[in-house]
């Protein structure tokens, strides 16, 4: 075991500890879909940010907010509804990644590195920023599980219990984009989705509450994280899918109980 | 002072009209029903009420400290979500409150049930029981306060998919907490003659308010009766027609389409 590998799992875990709480709002909310469209999108804001010389973080968000605000203005507040634009916006903003890549030119490492992640490009301050990343995360979901839960029941509801159901949403889209932002360097613009929605369906059985759903989701991702980082070490296969395929391991087996 | 007005409200998405030009008070202790064909503009003129929707034009005014308990038509609770009847109705109903609500309203027993599980009729009352929640219940419970406090029940469509039984005791409950409690209760309902027993105020939505007034006023107003035509008037129309299906809803809504 070396530091590479321990910086990797612990990286993996972080994100997992964000992705279970946000992946259960995303399902609920029949968003799976939507968390795709923006980790492809947010190849568009690395090709942007790169083309530009501007931070990732800041040109993934960007990009991200603006597709969903353009979505939005289309079909209201009810994304879900929408899925052929959720599609389009998806394979577009992909397509246009991958061409200001070409024309940059970067090198053809660096696409992979996105498209597919790469746990070996980690930096020190990659696992900080996934902290924090994990921080904000569960200190929103305490602060706003309340708002969430109700919007995401009735938007006449909430708002009769002084709850503002369009910025309950706007702060999970705002949340999802920046975890995207962080992790698309470790797991890739194409997995990202996998580790949020897998492990939020292999607990749907085992929760009684939607509070437990979060934390055991969180907690299923980061033995997903583990279990694949594991045999990608010892087997020498790629990371994100190792963890994508342990994570649909853990699907599989939870399926067996019902 | 009113509870809620609303003066010369319209809401239009895009070009189309879905309310022109309503204006409505509600007056403390009043029990209103808000009657109309269906896309006569209901929940939406519900959701300008709460605040969800901003009208297009128009204003509209909300007594200091009211506070309203609101009913929707349906939740949607996704199959992906657990949540115990227990849980919900904790994130809506503040800890003193509960357990007086929860007996009133019979709900003990459904406290650890699974929201998906419960019926029709178990479900309202969880909703009704969150709204009802949100009121100072001491003025439920111990009655006859001077007073009324500055509380207002909204219900969406209450009664649809419930049967005979549960629509009774429902109205049953709403005239008690209306009558002996003074409550405000402001109602959209497509049953007619659960409106004639229990509102004192009736409100007849067509895009425009059509007609208002007493129950007992109102079903002798022209415009109501284009809206409403009697069963006699319905049935009449039935024995002459010979391609006509046997739903008399549509007859009816067709009738409304010709109105205005």
């Amino acid at each position: 075991m070396n530091m590479t590998f321990i910086n990797a799992v612990m990286a993996c875990s972080l994100f997992s500890l964000s992705a279970g709480p946000l992946g259960c709002l995303m399902v609920w909310r029949r968003l799976s879909f939507l968390s795709d469209t923006l980790s492809h999108a947010a190849l568009l804001g690395v090709a942007l940010s790169l083309c530009f010389n501007l931070p990732i973080t800041l040109g993934v968000i960007c990009v991200d907010l603006l597709i969903v605000y353009f979505l939005i203005q289309k079909t209201g507040q009810e994304l879900q509804a929408n899925e052929a634009r959720l599609a389009i916006a998806s394979q577009v903003s992909l397509a246009g990644g991958l061409i200001i890549f070409n024309v940059i030119p970067a090198p053809a490492y660096q696409l992979n590195q996105f498209l597919f992640g790469d746990v070996l490009a980690l930096s020190s301050g990659d696992l900080v920023s996934l902290a924090v990343l994990a921080v904000i995360t569960w200190f929103l979901t305490i602060k706003y599980y309340r708002h969430w839960i109700l919007s995401w029941i009735s938007d006449e509801l909430a708002v009769t219990h002084a709850i503002n159901p369009q910025l309950s949403y706007i702060i999970v889209v705002a949340l999802l984009a920046l975890a995207i932002s962080l992790a698309i360097k470790i797991l890739g613009a194409l997995l990202i989705t996998a580790l949020m929605i897998i492990p939020v369906m292999s607990v749907r059985y085992l929760a009684s509450t939607a509070k437990s759903m979060m934390i055991y989701a969180a907690v299923i991702g980061v033995l997903s994280s583990i279990a694949g980082l594991l045999a990608s070490y010892h087997y020498d296969i790629p990371a994100s899918a190792a963890i994508t395929v342990a994570a649909a391991i853990l699907y599989l087996l939870s399926s067996l109980r019902k | 002072m009113s509870h809620i007005e609303l003066n010369n409200i319209s809401y239009r998405i895009n070009q189309k009209v879905i309310l022109d030009d309503v204006s409505l008070r509600i007056e403390p202790g009043q029990f209103i029903t808000l009657i109309g064909p269906n896309g006569a503009g209901k929940t939406t003129l519900l959701k300008i009420i709460i605040g969800l929707l901003k009208p297009s034009q128009g204003l509209v005014h909300h007594a200091a400290n009211l506070n309203i308990g609101y009913v929707p038509q349906k939740i949607k609770v996704n199959q992906l979500m657990p949540l115990r009847v227990k849980d919900f109705l904790e994130l809506c109903i503040k800890a003193d409150n509960r357990d007086l609500v929860y007996q009133e309203l019979g709900i003990v027993k459904l406290l650890d049930e699974s929201i998906h599980t419960l019926s029709g009729g178990e479900l309202q009352r969880v909703l009704l029981a969150q709204a009802i929640g949100k009121f100072s219940y001491n003025s439920l419970t111990h009655g006859t306060s001077t007073q009324t406090p500055c509380e207002l029940l909204i219900l969406d469509e209450p009664t649809q998919g419930m049967d005979t039984h549960n629509q009774v005791e429902l109205f049953k409950l709403l005239t008690t907490y209306n009558q002996h409690h003074n409550m405000t209760i402001l109602m959209v309902s497509h049953d007619l003659n659960f409106v004639h027993q229990a509102s004192t105020h009736v409100i007849c939505l067509n895009k425009h308010i059509c007609c208002h007034g007493k129950p007992q006023d109102i079903s002798q107003m022209a415009a109501y009766q284009q809206l409403f035509p009697t069963l006699d008037s319905s049935l009449s129309l039935y024995a002459h027609k010979h391609n006509h299906n046997h739903d008399r809803i549509t007859d009816t809504t067709h009738d409304c389409g010709d109105h205005s």
